[in-house]
């Protein structure tokens, strides 16, 4: 390659790598499939679609970016399957469609202190309640973040034939959580199965 | 400093310098004490006067960092170990923080914090093992190792940066939205590696601290013992050959480990070998503390290191309800069919040293249904309920009674 | 040759300025009246200088940390003071309050990544950010809990600050050119990057916020940490313009 070329292939180069990463909308009072599975859910109020930075069974939405407000949507999620892309150097945890209710929150509190180095996490409650016209479970936490902000979540899940279905929102515990709760809590009533 | 105290810490330096400078012979037995301390220090020179300041604003940082585990009492035993290892002379100036992270990895700066991550409590199992991890964390303070490396390094990054651009072939021009990760730093400590040789010299000063000390120098090699089998088994069971020793931080430009301890033996004064290596002490100190931290480690998913390290600290320091339970607990998670009448028969022997432990019968009900023992879950989870009434996923456990699923 | 490649760099760095804007916005009703003699609390300003070297090693230097300090402090008591404003220095905080203090800057930190990211960067904009930044609303906030942050019951505003400097040497200067010429990577000769934001005590509400990656002006002396600040409070209602 002349000198003039490499040159010119560097500009391409730069032209090509410009971030086009586009958002898409997602409208108020408009029902939408959601993980590229059969579960829809309509929001209440207008969010944004987040693409490609979740593994396959799931889908992440947001309203103010997602460091202030993360809302995550897992569906027919198999067994062997992990919650999380997979990562280099460290092993992440794996659905277990033998795994109960019951210990839904353990998972999730493991995938997010091996995928966010999250070293401070407190399970605060979890209670029974109906997801997709099964019986589930609502449980909530929180976290500390690799940026030293607290992180509150929750999440809601059901078991269907062994296989995982979950909404799950984290917000910052000062301000945003509270801001993104009656959003989440409108998506969750709203979701069902086709 | 004035130019006399100036010269008197230069001859220190040079007195003590040759002595340290090269790795020390396995032929030279003991290591011998060490060097007297020069007294209250002030940092000389653009360098270290900079790199204190940014130490002072990290530890204004860390101190009020949510990522403190803010436990005065342990802070506290911490700095006696120090003292009684180091001598209370030169433990004084320095301030002891607890970082709460799972990993084995402690620090000094050099204005004198030093920063012990929680992990370190399961990988040392006495006094005399954390005499030496922090004697040798306080042998590069006081030899300003951080002031070297910290040369080192800049010049050691210079050749790497352009090595990054000659072989580049793709645009990288994203920036960091997120100017608070210059904080993140001030927490953990500025990662620092130093030379193998700086390595040894600190492991030399460490072992000199203990041999001068009331406690058991023979221990300091057990560390390394434990922390390698502790990767061996991380790996093994992650199918790995070859254990990735590089991946904890303390180890990151190490002498080979095995060779540090073989050092470490040999330096270890031989008429020290019947002193007390604190163990009773040392347990008893960080008992309260041990369920977080052990719940902290076997929720990093690392089946392999995590039983090694459980199972070293019971045999050792003698099993207890809350060990048994971790286990039970990391057999539970770890999911496997197999793995169930394992969780069954831990959670057993934790009820067994403590039939009050609500948590333990949690673990047992869960496993129990997993394993198709229908009844006895119930019946243990029902336990549970009744020892913790208020438990956080009490209304849970009772649906699942109910409903059964 | 020479002068092809100059150009070809001049392309470069044109379409990176094009990528990474430096902006400010202002919320919707926030105006001129609004800062005059108010009262602003100023949590401590983290600021570090040190030089850069080829390898990206900042090396701290306490001198210019030290200088720089004060010549913000100094340039921004008389940026606002000349719209009638007194500055709150908050003093150093121990215990609840500084870990309090410190959540509330985290939280502010993810939100000025988030409208760096989603609402200035243009090709990158949420779609709902969008929409609202059409319609000229700049709608983010902290919440009403702001109020329990020591000295805002005094205060009827807060000025989160950070800025960060690191000055290239020369080595990093050369390799900056030759990177930009040779592989196609961006090494920036420097990092300055500074954010600034103005938050409504009642309401915990942002009435303003500059966000520029790349910011100007040499901190180490008076005249330079007065270009800063006023890239700083770029924006800021009622401001001198430079």
């Amino acid at each position: 390659m002349t000198k003039t070329g490499f040159v010119a292939a560097t500009i391409a180069c730069i032209l090509v790598a410009t971030p086009v990463q586009a958002h898409k909308l997602e409208e108020a009072n408009v029902a939408v499939r959601v993980a590229k599975s059969k579960m829809s859910v309509t929001p209440e109020r207008a969010w944004n679609g987040i693409g490609g930075r979740q593994g396959k069974q799931s889908e992440v939405w947001t309203i103010d970016g997602e460091q202030l407000n993360e809302l995550i949507f897992f569906a027919d999620v198999r067994g062997g399957a992990t919650l999380a892309p997979k990562m280099k150097h460290v092993t992440l945890p794996t659905w277990d469609e033998k795994m109960l209710l019951v210990e839904l929150p353990e998972l999730v509190e493991r995938n997010y202190r091996v995928t966010r180095q999250v070293t401070e996490f407190t399970q605060i409650s979890s209670k029974p309640q109906t997801f997709l016209g099964r019986d589930g479970i609502a449980f909530e936490y929180e976290y500390v973040n690799a940026d030293g902000l607290h992180v509150r979540g929750i999440a809601v899940a059901t078991i269907i034939d062994g296989a995982l279905y979950m909404i799950n929102l984290n917000a910052p515990r000062l301000n945003y959580f509270e801001r993104s709760k009656a959003a989440f809590d409108a998506i969750v009533a709203s979701a069902k199965l086709d | 400093m004035t130019k006399a105290r100036l010269l008197v810490f230069a001859s220190v330096l040079a007195a003590v310098g040759p002595a340290y400078a090269a790795s020390p012979p396995k032929s030279a037995g003991q290591a011998s004490l060490p060097p007297p301390y020069s007294g209250a220090y002030q940092p000389i020179g653009k360098d270290e006067i900079g790199l204190w300041q940014r130490d002072d604003e990290d530890e204004r940082i860390l101190a009020a960092s949510p990522e403190r585990f803010d436990v005065p009492p342990l802070a506290a035993y911490l700095t006696d170990v120090l003292c009684r290892t180091v001598g209370t002379d030169r433990c004084k100036g320095v301030r002891v923080y607890i970082v709460r992270s799972p990993f084995f990895n402690a620090s000094m700066t050099p204005n004198g914090t030093i920063r012990v991550y929680s992990g370190l409590f399961l990988r040392v199992h006495n006094e005399a093992e954390l005499g030496a991890i922090l004697g040798h964390e306080f042998g590069h303070f006081e030899k300003r190792h951080t002031l070297n490396a910290f040369k080192a390094e800049r010049s050691g990054r210079n050749l790497l940066a352009w090595a990054a651009v000659l072989s580049a072939t793709a645009s990288n021009f994203g920036y960091r939205t997120n100017s608070f990760d210059s904080l993140q730093i001030s927490v953990h400590g500025n990662l620092r590696h130093f030379s193998r040789d700086q390595e040894r010299e600190a492991d030399y000063m460490g072992i000199g601290f203990l041999n001068a000390s009331n406690l058991r120098p023979q221990s300091a090699a057990q560390v390394w013992h434990t922390v390698m089998g502790e990767q061996e088994h991380s790996a093994a069971v992650r199918g790995l050959k070859r254990p990735d020793f590089k991946g904890v931080a303390f180890f990151a430009d190490h002498p080979p480990e095995a060779e540090r301890a073989e050092s470490l033996e040999l330096l270890a004064a031989p008429e020290g070998a019947t002193r007390s290596d604190g163990a009773a002490d040392y347990v008893r100190a960080i008992a309260p503390y041990l369920p977080a931290f052990l719940n902290d480690q076997i929720k990093l998913n690392d089946f392999g290191g995590s039983d090694y390290l459980i199972q070293a600290m019971g045999d050792t320091c003698g099993w207890t309800a809350p060990l048994y339970f971790a286990r039970g607990e990391l057999y539970r998670l770890h999911g496997n069919p197999r793995d169930m009448p394992n969780a069954i028969g831990f959670y057993e022997r934790a009820i067994g040293a403590d039939s009050t432990m609500a948590g333990a019968y949690r673990g047992l009900g869960l496993a129990q249904l997993r394993s198709g023992l229908i009844e006895p879950g119930r019946a243990s989870l029902k336990t549970y309920l009744q020892l913790d009434p208020g438990a956080k996923d009490a209304a849970m456990i009772s649906t699942l009674l109910e409903s059964g699923h | 040759m020479k002068s092809a490649r100059l150009l070809a760099a001049a392309v470069v760095l044109a379409s990176m300025a094009a990528l990474v804007e430096a902006k400010s916005a202002v919320r919707d009703g926030f105006t001129e009246e609004q800062v005059h003699n108010k009262r602003i609390l100023v949590f401590r300003p983290s600021v570090q200088v040190g030089s850069q070297s080829a390898g990206g090693t900042v090396t701290p230097n306490a001198d210019w940390t030290a200088q720089a300090r004060n010549n913000i402090n100094t340039s921004l008591t008389a940026q606002l003071g000349d719209l009638g404003n007194s500055l709150i220095e908050v003093p150093e905080l121990y215990g609840d309050n500084a870990a309090k203090v410190r959540e509330y800057q985290a939280l502010f930190a993810a939100l000025a990544g988030s409208v760096i990211e989603y609402q200035f960067e243009k090709g990158n904009r949420l779609p709902t950010k969008k929409r609202e930044s059409k319609e000229g609303i700049f709608d983010w906030s902290l919440g009403d809990g702001v109020i329990q942050l020591p000295g805002a019951n005094d205060a009827d505003y807060a000025l989160f600050i950070f800025d960060s400097d690191a000055y290239g040497t020369t080595g990093r200067k050369i390799l900056q050119v030759v990177a930009i010429l040779g592989a196609g990577i961006a090494v920036k000769s420097g990092d300055h990057r500074g954010y600034a934001g103005l938050v409504d005590l009642r309401t915990g509400n942002v009435l303003w916020m500059n966000a520029d990656p790349s910011m100007g002006g040499d901190v180490r002396n008076p005249e330079g940490a007065d270009k800063r600040v006023r890239e700083m409070l770029a924006g800021f209602p009622g401001a001198k313009k430079k």
